[in-house]
């Protein structure tokens, strides 16, 4: 196969950007949507069976953030 | 600081890469990629930054082309943008490097003014990184370029006369 440089709006750079994309926006809709649970006084534990993850990983991923975000953050059934 | 910058290569330059770590905080992102470089330098006031403006790309114009992208990029994937507000978060104080700007970093155009001055090269430093984030053919940047209108190859070409 001759070497060719993919143009970087096609078909095939399209679908790979939507990945991108879609996990861009995945993330920051993560970030978001457990910010406004905290604030709203969900527990850790609640937002990790809402996600279908552990509270350990949620925890691990979100604590500092939200911590600087000044959130305070429920203890109890956490 | 990624490692291709591990040479003291002036304040500005700094300056702009220290930028480029707040644009990905302040957007939310987990790590700092070649738009936020691209996004710093528009917001410099480098030489480059008026290069930039020059076809279109100011701070504005920038935020422009990479809103553009993203809605094409999604657009492929069937789904409407979704509103900033529901998208608001408390950004990550310390997101970190993306292998992109490693990449674009590597590309850059430091090693090619060697006949200069100190001086000279530390002056045109952005610029040098400028060429490097427009010399990725393939990602957001180049896209958001694309579809924006700009003329990658002649802009490279222009900042490496400057």
């Amino acid at each position: 196969m001759t070497p060719h440089l993919p143009e970087p709006t096609g078909a095939e750079a399209d679908d790979l950007a939507a990945v991108v994309a879609l996990r861009e926006l995945a993330d920051r809709l993560e970030d978001a949507a457990i910010e406004r649970a905290m604030r709203a006084g969900w527990s850790w534990g609640q937002v990790a069976e809402a996600l279908g993850v552990t509270r350990q990983a949620v925890h691990k991923k979100h604590h500092r953030r939200l911590e600087t975000a000044g959130i305070e953050l429920r203890r109890r059934n956490a | 600081m990624p490692e291709q910058l591990h040479e003291d290569l002036g304040v500005g330059l700094k300056a702009v890469i220290v930028r480029s770590i707040d644009e990905a905080s302040r957007r939310g992102a987990a790590k700092v990629e070649p738009e936020h470089l691209l996004l710093s330098i528009a917001a410099s006031g480098d030489v480059a930054a008026l290069e930039l403006a020059d076809v279109g790309l100011d701070y504005a114009g920038v935020e422009a082309a990479l809103r553009g992208e993203r809605e094409h990029a999604l657009r492929a994937a069937g789904i409407e943008p979704v509103a900033e507000e529901r998208l608001h978060a408390t950004g990550s104080s310390r997101p970190g490097w993306g292998s992109s700007i490693r990449e674009a970093l590597k590309r850059g155009n430091f090693t090619a003014r060697r006949d200069r001055s100190r001086a000279e090269r530390e002056r045109l430093a952005v610029a040098d990184a400028l060429i490097g984030v427009l010399r990725l053919d393939l990602g957001t940047v180049p896209r958001a370029l694309a579809y924006a209108g700009v003329d990658r190859a002649a802009l490279i070409t222009r900042l490496e006369h400057l």
